[in-house]
């Protein structure tokens, strides 16, 4: 692109600061704050410099708080994305109706603190299903109807990304299937002797998935940093991630509060560094 | 050998095909000259068993093979668009027809370099199609269709979308390569030099008819060709 | 048949969150394990339309919000993207518009509440602005980038030989394109800021009480009835958008 026609510095530079100043310097200050925290430099407690707070983050609860956010984001991408496949091969040709196709949004005009209540009326033990159950025969008391919410492997939480991931995947998926010509690659690897699992494993898979996978990565990223969801449907312990940041921040602990702030850091370095790490494996795309 | 007989299809009461008929012996190259519409891409497609609701017979030597799959067919239709595997890279791509008959690695090497020769794509095998030109993105689409050794070759105007200098690269190695594999090809154009380059018998389709000659000279005489014509033109311009 | 089945059950699905907010909002004493025997009301649709209702002024908070947020963020983010695309090579600067945009918005509202306290903007209306405008202008940015190709500069070239300045630039070259765009991130930004609730909450520190906030008040209340009708009405502002053109709601920034 030829720039040299539009040589105003004076905009230019106005243009690039105001960027830096709406954009990245919140992120800066954000993380710089919550780094000098984090280690002690300043805040209600700032003994100087120590690392000792980033050390309780990989132990005890903060450690069980991470790997059981990473639990929960994993398999709320992976059960989305299988959902979203198979829904992509078995219903293919009714999804490119229009009507159809326009009925996928849906889910998408649902707040997530929305999606939080509905999940908890429909599964808990109070809630609808375990009505249903009951009205139907299946359970006789209220303490028969499964755990679905605040449990420990946080179904319901799980269900409610699903709600939201399936149906977004599966519109990605749709479009990816058309952009790439599937259907032709089909008939191609059809005429050179490929059948329907090699078409499926080696040309289908192969080719969504490498498509996909940057809007994945990205979705188990959020996945990991929810915060209303886990917040109507999540078990007091461990907590997910973000619930347990504002927990230790808002309680009257005050020695847990650098703890508190390393973690946002922590999560903040991992949003950052995967973003920019896809970035470059997918920097091709940007041209 | 591939015979056809009597083909007759129609779309929506508009008759595409008119009893077309042609023989097809092996190793040769038969190219059919037409313009669009005049039925061409759908012959070729019921050929390869990707339409259906025709009247007539396709014979591969000597038995019927119109209620066989496409991929049973050992007919490999190519496109004008090449329709690569975006996600496998050029060795990949071409040694792909092998790879699902589960040939051995040794095997799939020694035939991907030398297609690879065959092709002029040296250097190129572990690029991604993205990352190659038009011309060569075809090359690796008739590697893949070539090096399965496939009992008919259907080719759909597949230098339609290059730049002429590159078309006529890409028409003398078709011809090259299809004569040292021994390819049977059926090809399919609106060009008439690239008919004649390619071709070993010519066609020409016109409104669902299909008219075969049986040599070069008999081609070029006739009137309808358009052969006469062009020379007709050139010598005009010669002594203008 | 089987196929048939399956699309009117994923409907279903789709359409469940809808179904049990209305059949909520108009119920009441809803004891286990009733399904349909408990008695059904319109008293909390009424409380609604009462003058002093929370619902009612929930909604103006939330409205007055998304409709500044969306139209600065649109405004800003549009001539802050021209500026990135057209001045900049690296792709560093695009990059980094997705920070803000990455971090869950409750985390970043954690770290920067620090600042927020001392300029003296936690817990009120100009603080929750500009908390969600660090979320949306990013976005913004993004979405206008490629907006910005050699095709719109080489409009603005022309303008400018024919003798035009930057605002006949804009009223000629640039307008005319960008219009549909600006219509579509204005209401993608009106979404992410309609359904904002971690960063309002943390930032708002419940002073400000948009309508997320109500429906989770609600919700902690124990008042289920109230929790569906606020969420009921958090659904209306989307729904229409849908109705209207399902573009507002895919996110071309991810469009690879």
């Amino acid at each position: 692109m030829n720039r040299t026609m539009l040589k105003n510095t004076v905009i230019r530079r106005s243009l690039a600061g105001l960027f830096l100043l709406l954009c990245a310097l919140p992120v800066v200050l954000a993380m710089g704050y919550a780094a000098l925290y984090s280690v002690g430099l300043t805040g209600l407690q700032s003994d100087g410099f120590m690392l000792q707070h980033w050390a309780t983050l990989f132990q005890g609860e903060f450690l069980s708080s991470f790997l059981y956010s990473l639990w929960i984001a994993g398999a709320s991408s992976a059960l989305a994305l299988a959902t979203a496949l198979a829904a992509l091969f078995t219903l293919r040709k009714e999804l490119t109706d229009k009507r159809v196709y326009r009925m996928l949004f849906l889910p998408l005009t649902v707040p997530p603190v929305v999606i939080g209540f509905v999940i908890y009326q429909l599964f808990s033990g109070g809630g609808i299903l375990s009505r249903v159950s009951y009205q139907s025969g299946l359970i006789d008391q209220i303490s028969h109807f499964p755990e679905f919410v605040h449990d420990a492997y946080g179904v319901g939480i799980i269900l409610a990304h699903l709600f939201i991931g399936f149906p977004f995947f599966l519109i990605l998926l749709l479009n990816l299937y058309q952009q790439n010509n599937l259907d032709e690659l089909e008939i191609t690897a059809a005429s050179l002797g490929a059948g329907r699992k090699d078409i499926l494993l080696r040309v289908h898979l192969p080719v969504l998935l490498k498509g996909i996978f940057p809007v994945v990565s990205l979705y188990t990223i959020f996945f990991m940093g929810a915060y209303e969801i886990p917040l109507i449907l999540g078990q007091s312990s461990p907590q997910m991630f973000t619930i347990l940041i504002l927990e230790k921040l808002q309680r009257y602990s005050l020695s847990d509060i650098p703890v508190a702030y390393a973690m946002a850091l922590f999560y903040a370095i991992i949003c950052i560094g995967t973003l920019s790490w896809l970035m470059m494996q997918y920097k091709k795309r940007w041209n | 050998m591939i015979e056809v007989r009597q083909i007759k299809k129609a779309f929506n009461d508009e008759e595409v095909l008119r009893d077309v008929s042609f023989k097809l012996r092996e190793n040769e190259t038969l190219s059919v000259l037409g313009a669009s519409g005049s039925g061409k891409s759908t012959l070729l497609k019921i050929i390869a068993g990707l339409l259906d609701g025709y009247s007539g017979t396709i014979l591969v030597n000597g038995k019927a093979i119109d209620d066989v799959k496409p991929k049973n067919r050992g007919t490999v239709y190519i496109y004008q668009q090449p329709l690569l595997f975006p996600h496998l890279n050029v060795e990949q791509n071409i040694a792909f027809g092998l790879t699902i008959r589960d040939r051995e690695n040794s095997f799939i090497q020694e035939e991907t370099g030398r297609m690879i020769a065959e092709l002029q794509l040296q250097g190129q095998e572990h690029k991604y199609p993205h990352q190659l030109s038009g011309g060569q993105q075809q090359r690796v689409s008739f590697g893949r269709a070539f090096i399965i050794r496939p009992e008919m070759l259907l080719l759909d105007e597949p230098f339609a979308s290059l730049d002429p200098s590159t078309r006529r690269d890409m028409q003398i190695l078709f011809k090259e390569i299809a004569q040292k594999e021994g390819i049977t090809s059926l090809f399919v154009t609106h060009d008439l030099k690239e008919a004649l380059i390619t071709g070993d018998r010519f066609g020409m389709m016109s409104a669902g008819k299909l008219r075969v000659f049986d040599d070069k000279e008999s081609f070029i005489k006739d009137s309808e060709s358009g052969v006469q014509e062009e020379i007709q033109f050139w010598k005009e311009i010669q002594n203008h | 048949m089987t196929r048939k089945i399956s699309i009117t059950f994923l409907l279903l699905i789709f359409l469940q969150p809808l179904l049990v907010l209305l059949y909520l909002s108009f119920s009441t004493q809803w004891h286990y394990p009733s399904l349909f025997a408990h008695p059904f009301t319109t008293q909390h649709w009424q409380t609604l339309l009462s003058e002093s209702s929370a619902l009612i002024k929930s909604i103006g908070i939330s409205i007055m919000i998304s409709t500044l947020v969306s139209f600065v963020a649109t405004g800003m983010g549009f001539f802050i993207s021209r500026g990135i695309a057209y001045y900049t090579k690296s792709r560093w600067w695009l990059t980094s518009a997705y920070f803000p945009y990455v971090i869950a918005p409750v985390v970043l509202a954690v770290m920067l509440n620090f600042y927020f306290l001392k300029m003296g903007l936690t817990g009120t209306f100009a603080g929750i602005l500009l908390a969600q405008l660090l979320i949306t202008i990013p976005y913004s940015v993004i979405f206008f980038h490629s907006f910005w190709s050699s095709t719109i500069l080489e409009r603005e070239y022309l303008v400018a030989t024919l003798g035009g300045n930057f605002m006949t630039s804009l009223r000629h070259a640039i307008l005319p394109s960008a219009k549909g765009l600006l219509v579509v991130c204005y209401f993608q930004c009106y979404l992410i800021s309609w359904f904002e609730y971690g960063l309002t909450q943390y930032i708002g520190v419940g002073k400000v009480e948009t309508l997320t906030i109500l429906v989770y008040r609600y919700i902690s209340e124990a008042n289920p009835y109230l929790a569906a009708l606020a969420g009921l009405l958090l659904l209306i502002p989307p729904l229409v958008l849908l109705f209207v053109n399902r573009s507002f709601f895919i996110q071309n920034v991810w469009k690879s």
